[in-house]
């Protein structure tokens, strides 16, 4: 019992130590994950040593259940869309990164310890990044783009191929150092099956998690049950002994892909309740890093964070490339993927097990990879994370995840109170009560008395007991009705921590008093109205993100027009003959033209595509076009086309986009839009003289929106 | 290591059938409360044996930090203005669901 409040003790200062390390390196503009860790060292074994091994070794589950909702919320981000979209990018950047960091890893400590066995041990090693320093700080700067989305895929799936490499690295070590044949089951089988089990574990689970989930609507059984899902999940997964993360993510990517909608409040659930379980798990990690253990990792130790450093950034460099990525990918992936914690470390601990059996020189090889480990994953842990602030920040990622939370939290109530409000006073006779009640579209008043204290809320269910009670009216005063108490708010709270106080009551609106101390009134918030903030705030912001999104990189006009594509001088009868003839312009990747022509003339016959100015933009979504397709013709005499305008178009940019990528059609539409807007680009598109020409409008209009 | 982490599977299937023993009283209009007690009694150590002593005394930092949790509550529900009006009136308290379960669960067996 005395042991086991202790632990309380122990895990509450933990907690509180370490979010006062996190705000202490906000301030610095430091991710505050460096800062649960720094405190971590502080109250752990090497320093203070309130945190002994024993209590680390107890707060195990801890640990592995962090990871899991970790691997759990990187899972529910990973959309199988998303796979279909970038999946061939997303593996020919892994490949990169992981096999450039192994090679290079690898050729340098053979080259400085003379054996490959060493070699090949540290390159497996190095191959793994740590996901849960890494995501911390994506969320923590609620970074949103094509960087963040290729960070958590790679992270998710890196987990992956360095448990290969490793059991790869560790078979063929043993070949090397005993001279016994390569264990062909152990180095390439075993990795392989026990990846497939843990994602098959984390589907199992999803899917009896995804039957109950459809009897459940109560949203706190919600979270039960996803505690419960996750817990269940990261026990079998270590009683096999399979990769805990990666169950989980597969428990993650199952849930959000399967059902989108339903497992929205899963993730929403869990991610509230995560936040003190976070800073605990990096204020174990802090404490489980043994100081006295970094100068032994000794000039190994400084090749193999040099090395490791520079495969990731050539590596992911060159994949990037090799994959066509958009340019953030390419000049900031590599900065991202420097942590290394949990999965390093684990697997220096079993090349450890492994290894020590195997004699003597089995035993050093053990104990070099154990010290190097443990003395560099302390450097990385404090270089990653601000690395990972840096490369987002350069990308312009930083807060662009906006959600109606986050405008709530940017507000305060005195933003959108309302002052003048109908009050009752506590001197008002009962008959003016009832028509102040019966008068208003209101249901709820508040009762204040004649210092404008707030005394609580009074509706018609107050007074219906003595309602008609006539004689009553001018005997009864609005003190003699016992009011409603309900939350009440100030003006300096947060709109955030206000909207969580509607939840709790069904009055739709909040009184709001001067202060926590006292109790004067000076208006109401209303719910409507900060409702009606979210989605005002939230639609300019994400608006604002497109804008500046287009243009850069990815599939731009520029990018999506090829110059075979644009008819200079189309010279047709009719609309039915322009259509006809743009799309006969589409190669291989649009296997029906005629189906498709009749059916963008039969969207055209109910509303014409084209918006003034001159301008139409006739589009489709199809199942028969295999890409994104985009024509551009230019008629100079202009073309009947039943404008808005009555006027004659003279640009017409014709669109297909496929019938999976729902999401493209307003992107590239948005983005043309955005193009033609500026008269100086239609004028230009009119007097260019031939296609060169058309794509240089287009190239320098997309590069100066850009800029 | 290995004792360390089958708690986890131990508290995550204590946890799923607290939910599944809450629901059926639930439909049996009964607190689900007697569902959860119900479900920690099968599975402890008199009947089911799957929460053995010790794991029953290994999780007792979790019981009283639910107990804590509740009491926190409890308290937050308590404005000193509502004592003057009232005295006691406990109807106005949100307890939470999940914290009950894992409390009342492994309060059922000690």
């Amino acid at each position: 019992m005395e042991q086991g409040l202790n632990i309380l003790l122990l895990i509450g200062i933990g907690i509180f130590f370490g979010i006062g390390g996190g705000k202490i390196f906000q301030k610095l503009k430091i991710p505050q994950v460096v800062g649960y860790i720094i405190i971590g060292v502080i109250v752990g074994d090497s320093m203070l040593g309130l945190f002994s091994k024993d209590i680390i070794t107890l707060l195990t589950p801890i640990n592995s259940f962090a990871l899991g909702i970790i691997g759990f919320m990187i899972g529910g981000e990973l959309k199988i869309d998303l796979f279909k979209k970038y999946g061939k990018e997303f593996f020919i950047i892994l490949l990169w990164e992981g096999m450039a960091t192994f090679i290079l890893v690898t050729w340098v400590i053979t080259w400085y310890t003379g054996k490959l066995y060493i070699g090949v041990l540290f390159g497996a090693l190095a191959s793994a990044t740590a996901p849960a320093a890494t995501v911390d700080v994506l969320w923590e700067y609620k970074t949103k783009g094509m960087l963040t989305t290729t960070i958590l895929a790679i992270v998710a799936l890196d987990d992956g191929l360095a448990l290969i490499l490793y059991g790869f690295a560790s078979a063929f070590a043993k070949t090397l150092m005993t001279g016994h044949k390569f264990d062909f089951v152990h180095g390439v089988l075993m990795p392989i099956k026990e990846i497939s089990l843990a994602v098959a574990l984390g589907i199992i689970i999803g899917y009896v998690i995804y039957l109950l989930l459809l009897r459940i609507t109560d949203r706190e059984q919600i979270l039960v049950l996803a505690i419960g899902a996750i817990l269940v999940n990261t026990g079998l997964a270590a009683l096999f002994r399979l990769d805990l993360i990666l169950s989980n993510m597969a428990l993650g990517i199952f849930l959000s892909n399967r059902a989108p909608h339903l497992s929205k409040a899963i993730f929403e659930e869990v991610k509230g309740i995560t936040p003190p379980i976070y800073v605990l798990f990096f204020v174990l990690v802090g404490a489980r890093l043994q100081l006295n253990l970094i100068p032994k990792m000794g000039v190994l130790g400084l090749l193999y964070i040099l090395f490791r450093i520079i495969g990731k950034l050539g590596g992911s460099y060159v994949g990037a490339v090799h994959a066509k990525s958009a340019e953030a990918v390419r000049k900031y992936l590599g900065v991202t993927l420097f942590s290394q914690a949990g999965v390093a470390i684990g697997l220096a601990i079993a090349i450890y097990q492994t290894f020590s059996t195997l004699g003597p020189e089995g035993e050093r090889v053990g104990n070099l990879v154990i010290n190097v480990i443990a003395g560099t994953t302390f450097f990385v842990q404090m270089i990653g994370p601000p690395c990972v602030k840096y490369g987002v920040s350069k990308a312009g990622e930083i807060g662009k995840d906006v959600s109606a939370e986050d405008v709530f939290a940017l507000h305060t109530v005195k933003d959108i109170m309302d002052r003048g409000v109908k009050l009752i006073h506590t001197n008002q006779k009962l008959k003016e009560v009832i028509s102040t009640i019966r008068n208003s579209m209101h249901s709820h008043f508040p009762l204040v008395n004649n210092n404008m204290e707030f005394l609580g809320v009074i509706s018609f269910n107050n007074v219906k007991d003595i309602m008609f009670e006539k004689e009553l009216e001018n005997l009864v005063s609005a003190e003699d009705i016992i009011p409603d108490t309900v939350y009440t708010t100030t003006p300096q709270e947060s709109l955030k921590s206000a909207m969580d106080k509607f939840i709790f009551e069904t009055i739709d609106f909040l009184p709001v008093l001067e202060s926590e101390e006292s109790n004067k009134f000076i208006g109401i918030l209303h719910k409507k109205k900060v409702m009606a903030l979210s989605q005002h705030k939230v639609i300019d912001q994400i608006t604002s993100n497109i804008a500046e999104s287009s243009g850069s990189g990815g599939t731009g006009i520029k990018e999506l027009l090829q110059k075979e594509n644009i008819i200079v001088d189309l010279k047709v009868a009719d609309k039915r003959e322009a259509i006809n003839k743009m799309i006969a312009l589409a190669g291989e990747d649009i296997s029906d033209k005629e189906e498709i022509a009749e059916a963008i003339l039969e969207r055209e016959s109910q509303i014409s595509t084209a918006i003034g100015e001159g301008i139409a933009i006739p589009h489709i979504r199809s199942k028969k076009a295999k890409k994104t397709f985009l024509a551009f013709a230019r008629s100079k005499t202009g073309l009947e086309f039943e404008a808005i305008d009555g006027q004659p178009v003279n640009l017409i940019f014709m669109i297909v986009v496929p019938d999976t990528k729902r999401d493209e059609m307003l992107k590239v539409m948005g983005k043309l839009s955005r193009l033609l807007k500026d008269k100086k680009v239609r004028d230009s598109l009119l007097s260019a003289d031939n296609a060169e020409d058309i794509m240089s409008v287009i190239d320098k209009a997309g590069a100066e929106a850009k800029s | 290591m290995h004792n360390g982490l089958n708690i986890l599977l131990l508290i995550g299937l204590g946890v799923f059938f607290g939910i599944g023993g809450g629901k059926i009283f639930q439909k049996l209009k009964i607190p689900q409360v007697v569902g959860y007690i119900i479900v920690g009694l099968l599975l402890g150590d008199y009947v089911g044996g799957l929460f053995s002593h010790d794991i029953i005394e290994t999780l007792t930092p979790l019981n009283s930090f639910a107990l804590g949790m509740i009491g926190f509550i409890i308290g937050g529900e308590l404005k000193t203005d509502l004592f003057k009006k009232y005295g006691f009136d406990l109807t106005h308290t949100h307890l939470n669901p999940s914290l009950l379960s894992i409390c009342f669960g492994i309060d059922a067996y000690i």
